[in-house]
């Protein structure tokens, strides 16, 4: 598969010996600052583009199903660090990186289906709607929606209006009004959505 | 402006329902791993998934699958709840804003520039400079080809057309809401309907409960009787509701055998029944398989006999798991009691 390097020992099933030796490998600063360069020369910019490896491999974790997303994105890092690190030639840190998440997700797939968690036993959602202070919910988004221009705002507002088909139709007029894709529409709702967000949730840390 | 086929937009929803293949999810995850805005594009469609998802828009199959994916992480869990809130919210302000949403609905989204252009050629027209009336009929003939221009470049006719479908579709939203709200109530005064039959259901049952209690219990004392070589108590699952802590078990002096009733929850139905025994501080005392269910008048037991050697003086958590052909090790209620024994006991 195209850009996916997936090297030979990482597809192998772990023996006894090689879990001895992986445990006994500890992350070294000089390890971890061999990876930062391959990532980019510059320092600051390296720092960056790991964070962003990072939040991107949490990203994939989650949507691969996951139950533990944050420490597969470390654990995939650190096999990745600790390939460099035994003198592996990595070319392409990113698509490394995915091979190695990939066969991780091997692993915690199997460790999954082994503990067979039906959906009922999951824990409940963080915050469920009728759980929430629906009042000052409400309050914070009319503030944070006025607090958008008038523009936005309306568009914010349309986008979400309708049922079913109705939503639908709703979203093709507003597209063809704006002279834009459903998909370009999409994403400036979804861009101003993350705004809204972010300000309803600093608005209510403030209120409650 | 990113524009993506059709063809590519199934790909994406297919990644995020959970239903790609392996080379589908590789090809979506190399690209998202390197490009900031394709991941924006996925986590946008995924919104509009979730706000599915929670408007209760998703056929059965869907719903598991993207449940499997979404729900399975602590922050899936987080990004669906925060878009129900968000969404809740929204519907929560339409519901009270209505007059307000059909305003800003019918409200014009692009700001007049054509407007400004007609105000550019009446004031053309009008100008009062001398020279241009000789031009007068020059400039009508311009502002007739302009009018025409702008009805068919800008198409002024097609958004009047378009703003008036926004202002119906608008009501059309209303209304929409305010039945789907008829609906809500109704749905919800059924469930409260429903949970007060259950309670008093759950009351009957308890009172059951309390009266095979009562009999098991019948002694002077009030402490279980032997019967024989052995100890009963009937327990039902979580800390009884009556006093708010465990039920006592005291194992009179001599007695060798502890019987224990676990009483089940009438929704739970299993092939087969294990028992994990544990002190409170977590040590497992004891542990015993293969035990059945069995139906009397009070409800479903599950009878578990354990040696009152194994027994010290003190809180005991007990873990029922039932297993079907399916699943294994489920969680069937969990039991607590304080065991007093005397201090010489048969051994």
């Amino acid at each position: 598969m195209k850009n996916t390097i997936l090297p030979n020992d990482l597809w192998q099933e772990p023996r006894r010996g090689d879990e001895k030796q992986r445990r006994q490998w500890d992350l070294t600063p000089k390890a971890f600052d061999q990876f930062l360069s391959l990532l980019d020369l510059d320092r600051d910019r390296a720092g960056e583009s790991y964070e962003a490896l990072r939040r991107n491999l949490i990203q994939l974790f989650i949507w691969r199903g996951c139950r533990d997303p944050e420490s597969h994105a470390d654990e995939t890092i650190n096999r990745v660090i600790r390939k460099i690190d035994e003198g592996e030639e990595v070319r392409d840190v990113i698509a490394y990186a995915h091979g190695v998440a990939r066969r991780l997700l091997l692993e915690v797939f199997k460790k999954q289906e082994r503990e067979q968690i039906g959906i009922d036993e999951l824990p409940p959602l963080v915050a469920q709607p009728e759980e929430q202070d629906d009042e000052t919910g409400v309050l914070c988004l009319r503030r944070c929606l006025n607090r958008l221009p008038e523009e936005s705002r309306q568009l914010i507002v349309l986008y979400y209006q309708g049922e079913k088909s109705a939503k639908i139709e709703n979203r093709k007029r507003l597209a063809e009004g704006l002279s834009v894709t459903l998909g370009a529409l999409r994403y400036r709702a979804f861009d101003l959505r993350q705004r809204l967000q972010g300000c309803i949730e600093r608005c209510m840390g403030r209120e409650i | 402006m990113t524009t993506r086929s059709a063809k590519e937009e199934q790909l994406m929803t297919r990644y995020l329902m959970g239903a790609a293949t392996e080379e589908q999810c590789v090809q979506v995850e190399e690209r998202f791993l390197r490009d900031a805005e394709y991941l924006k594009q996925l986590r946008a469609l995924e919104c509009e998934i979730i706000d599915d998802y929670a408007r209760g828009d998703m056929q059965a199959p869907e719903r598991r699958s993207f449940e499997r994916r979404a729900l399975a992480s602590p922050q899936g869990r987080e990004q669906v709840a925060r878009s129900r809130k968000l969404q809740a919210q929204l519907d929560q302000m339409a519901a009270e804003g209505r007059a307000a949403t059909e305003e800003r609905a019918t409200a014009p989204l692009i700001s007049g520039s054509r407007e400004s252009l007609w105000k550019k050629l009446r004031a053309l027209f009008f100008a009062p400079a001398p020279v241009l009336r000789y031009a007068m009929a020059a400039a009508a003939l311009l502002i007739a080809l302009g009018g025409l221009w702008l009805l068919r470049e800008e198409g002024l006719s097609q958004r009047v057309a378009q703003l008036t479908a926004e202002r119906d579709l608008a009501m059309q939203s209303e209304k929409n809401l305010q039945e789907r709200f008829a609906a809500e109530r109704g749905e919800l005064s059924s469930k409260l309907k429903n949970e007060q039959r259950r309670l008093a259901d759950e009351i009957l049952r308890n009172d059951r409960l309390r009266e095979e209690m009562r009999r098991l219990s019948a002694g002077p004392s009030g402490h279980p009787v032997p019967e024989g070589d052995f100890v009963e108590l009937a327990l039902a699952s979580g800390i009884e509701r009556d006093s708010g802590e465990p039920r006592r078990l005291s194992i009179p002096m001599g007695l060798r055998i502890v019987k224990l009733q676990l009483e089940l929850d009438p929704s739970v139905s299993h092939r087969a029944y294990q028992v994990e025994l544990s002190t409170a501080g977590g040590a497992q005392v004891w542990v015993q398989e293969g035990l059945t269910a069995r139906q009397t008048d009070w409800g479903r037991f599950v009878t578990l006999m354990i040696p009152t050697r194994a027994l010290q003086a003190g809180e005991y958590e007990l873990i029922l798991r039932g297993s079907t052909d399916e699943r294994k090790g489920e969680v069937a209620g969990y039991y607590y009691f304080i065991a007093s024994p005397s201090d010489a006991r048969k051994r």
